[in-house]
């Protein structure tokens, strides 16, 4: 499956399921497009969280659970199963009624069926362990070869071994019977058996998000009827990269009109905003809580994220080509009238500065022509103040004051990137070749950009 | 008549012991099965394994049938579902795990009547180590474990804490070659560890050669294996190799009173004529890991049918090592 490159592979590759039926729930976990699907998964986080206490004990169960569908699928095809088959059905009964019986009065979801008959068919000895053998109880018969059997082991008696071979024949024989037998009469309980399976896959996976959550101490979301709106909003894998070199993330804040365009200087944060956006919708629209204080947004049936360059390169195309095939989807989904959320990058960058204003201020109009579709753009262009109806932000950007009064420190030490909602008249950024400056660009160079900047505005 | 030495009393207080062949016929199998037998008798609980597929059942030169290990009742074993599948005598299925060998997961299980059974174990150290740990788990007092056959079994001073080295006319049918490459292999494994103080400060040493220097040690190569043309003054210097060491390596680190520290015996590739013109200049090879060798067996017979005399090879090998020898076949006749 190809996810949005927007660092949810980063966020998938931190749930770790401890069963094979777990990690095959985490693959099959699909983008939803309705309230009640992410709802369902949000209860289900809450309900385990509830049981924080039985956490340690559930996972310690779940790590001993093997994969048994294979050993399922036999019992139904009608073989007859071996030892180790047997076994491997004892040890799941066994693990699977502990399991139950640590959750005890529970929701439906996670409700595992009865296996206490399977498991008692398995155990004659009544030794109430996950080892399996075909215990004499089991047939008649069988005490009675196995005691000769020993007996002569022990004693190794004269003209023994004729007859000791017969005996380890007739053990062998018996043992088969028993094999069919015990097959015969676990065979109704397949259904059974592969209903445990499954919800233990999908116990596993909620067990999982949740330690998630703790870890990277995500918030249940509220589903919104149309408002989009956040607080405190980071992005986990930027923020642990960061943290590696002390550094730390500065969250977002921000409540989302229809058509928002966002605007702000070089090196401030507007790309990792709508990457972090597209990353906090992917998440909520998995059904998993989100890196946010708090959130609450509408779910849509499709998002469309552009983010640059890297991507239309992986994609083997232009970065213009690129910009242009989002929006054709994008538009596509304008007109197919269903909801989606567009959220585009420096829209217009990639060709020259007289046509790229155009794309965004086309843009900004066309995409919001359908009402149930939300646009975030950022950009770069002066005129984006200029689109109308649109909600403007700007990242503050350069310090200045930090600036005049501490020299020499890294340049993220002199950006603040909160974010601001601003007028339509207010002033644009022009911070370029300061930030050029601050990131070590030789003072020459620079003279020589103030004295074109000066020609070009006289 | 002479009493007969029993090599289950030699092993008492060696709670994990690597049984290791010089090449094959010579008997491994053999001792393995009288350890198990001699144990029993003590009424002694034992674990049984090996380290990893050791090929065919059947050897395929001579197509002498390999022979399975003969299990008590009681006596826990560590080995493929495959050769499990084909034992031939009534067990309990303990564990069942997923070490990712081509013959199929490792069952764990404890035989409830005397009979055969093919072992072939973990081939993976930490694996290795890890059935070790759980047959102790169960109880077992002794674990044997049916080493490879050969000298190269990395790790065996790791996980036992003593090894039986099984050699004879199978190796060579040569008397003195016999006893000159088995009291080679004797050496290796007599090889004495390094001090504590040293052993830790080497011991997280990633692969490569290391040379000490003011006390700290540097890495002149990532691969031992290519270190030929050393431009350093070795002489008198301590280096640790982690990783193998050839004689055409040896014979460049020939300086006087070096010393050289390998990981354990399984790591040496060199000859006797290098190790001895390394000797001959001062130098001194140490291990981090020592291994405890508890006897040598022998087995007289050759897979040709060839046999040497017995009393003969125990006597030539016991004037060249300073552990027991004993003859493997004379164990098991009585």
């Amino acid at each position: 499956m190809k996810y949005l490159d927007c660092g949810f592979e980063y966020i998938l590759s931190l749930i770790d399921p401890v069963t094979p039926m777990g990690r095959e729930e985490l693959r099959a976990m699909t983008f939803l497009k309705r309230d009640k699907d992410i709802e369902a998964y949000h209860k289900r986080q809450l309900e385990v969280n509830e049981n924080e206490s039985k956490i340690e004990s559930l996972k310690s169960i779940l790590e001993r659970i093997r994969d048994i569908r294979g050993t399922i699928s036999n019992l139904s095809s009608g073989k007859i199963l071996d030892d180790i088959e047997l076994f491997e059905i004892k040890s799941f009964a066994y693990w699977s009624e502990r399991l139950r019986s640590v959750l005890g009065v529970c929701s439906f979801w996670m409700q595992l069926p009865d296996l206490s008959i399977v498991f008692s068919f398995l155990d004659p000895d009544n030794a109430g362990t996950e080892s399996f053998y075909i215990s004499d109880r089991l047939d008649n018969a069988l005490a009675v070869v196995r005691k000769e059997l020993h007996r002569l082991q022990r004693n190794r008696e004269k003209h023994g071994e004729e007859s000791l071979d017969e005996l380890i024949r007739q053990n062998l024989e018996i043992e088969d019977r028993v094999r069919a037998d015990l097959s015969g009469k676990l065979a109704p309980y397949r259904e059974n058996l592969q209903r445990s399976a499954t919800t233990i896959g999908k116990i596993d996976l909620i067990v999982a998000l949740v330690e998630l959550n703790r870890e990277l101490g995500l918030r249940k979301p509220e589903i919104s009827s149309g408002e989009y709106e956040f607080e405190e909003l980071v992005n986990p894998e930027l923020a642990a990269s960061l943290s590696k070199s002390g550094k730390s993330f500065q969250p977002f804040s921000a409540r989302f009109e229809r058509k928002s365009v966002i605007i702000g200087g070089n090196m401030t944060g507007k790309s990792v905003l709508l990457r972090t956006v597209a990353l906090l919708q992917t998440m909520f629209q998995h059904g998993l809580f989100v890196p946010a204080k708090r959130a609450s947004i509408p779910v849509y049936d499709a998002i469309v994220y552009y983010s640059g360059d890297k991507q239309s390169f992986l994609d083997g195309l232009s970065s213009f080509a690129g910009e242009v095939d989002h929006l054709k989807k994008a538009l596509e989904i304008v007109h197919k009238d269903i909801g989606g959320l567009f959220l585009f990058d420096e829209i217009g960058r990639s060709t020259n500065p007289v046509e790229g204003p155009a794309f965004l201020m086309a843009s900004a109009e066309y995409l919001s022509r359908n009402e149930k579709c939300r646009t975030i753009l950022t950009s770069h262009y002066e005129e984006a103040l200029e689109i109308e109806g649109a909600q403007l932000f700007i990242i503050k950007g350069l310090d200045h004051e930090r600036i005049r009064n501490e020299i020499g420190r890294e340049i993220s030490y002199y950006v603040d990137h909160s974010l601001v909602e601003i007028e339509s008249n207010a002033f644009f950024p022009r911070e370029a070749v300061t930030i050029a400056r601050l990131l070590g660009l030789e003072r020459e160079f620079i003279e020589l950009i103030v004295r074109n900047l000066k020609e070009s505005c006289e | 008549m002479k009493r007969r030495i029993r090599i289950s009393d030699l092993a008492e207080g060696i709670e994990v012991i690597s049984v290791i062949g010089l090449e094959k016929n010579t008997g491994k199998t053999v001792v393995l099965n009288q350890m198990l037998k001699e144990f029993r008798e003590k009424g002694t609980t034992v674990g049984v394994t090996s380290t990893g597929l050791e090929g065919e059942k059947r050897d395929q030169v001579y197509l002498n049938e390999k022979p399975e290990i003969t299990v008590s009742r009681g006596t826990y074993f560590v080995t493929s579902e495959r050769d499990f599948r084909h034992r031939s005598f009534p067990a309990t299925v303990i564990d069942l795990r997923d070490y990712r060998s081509p013959l199929g997961r490792m069952v764990f299980a404890r035989a409830e009547a005397d009979g055969k059974v093919i072992i072939s174990g973990p081939s993976i150290l930490v694996y290795l180590s890890e059935a070790v740990n759980t047959m102790r788990s169960y109880g077992c007092e002794k674990i044997l474990i049916d080493g490879s056959t050969s000298r190269m079994s990395p790790g065996t001073p790791l996980v036992s804490d003593g090894v039986v080295l099984a050699t004879g006319a199978a190796l060579s049918m040569n008397l003195n070659e016999l006893c000159r490459k088995t009291s080679f292999v004797v050496r290796l494994l007599s090889l004495p560890g390094t001090e504590p103080e040293l052993h830790k400060r080497i011991a997280s040493l990633g692969t490569g050669l290391w040379l000490e220097k003011d006390g700290v040690f540097e890495r002149l190569c990532h691969s031992p294996l290519t270190a030929k043309s050393l431009k350093h003054e070795l002489a008198g210097r301590t280096i640790y190799i982690n990783g193998s060491l050839t004689s055409s390596v040896l014979l460049a680190l020939a300086e006087k009173n070096t010393r050289i520290i390998l990981k354990d015996f399984s790591r040496v590739f060199f000859d006797e004529i290098s190790l001895a013109k390394y000797e001959r200049v001062g130098g001194r090879l140490e291990v981090l890991h020592p291994a405890h060798l508890i006897a040598v067996t022998v087995n007289p017979l050759a897979p040709s049918g060839f046999k040497i005399q017995s009393e003969k090879l125990i006597k030539s090998l016991e004037d060249k090592v300073d552990v027991p020898v004993l003859d493997v076949l004379e164990e098991t006749s009585n």
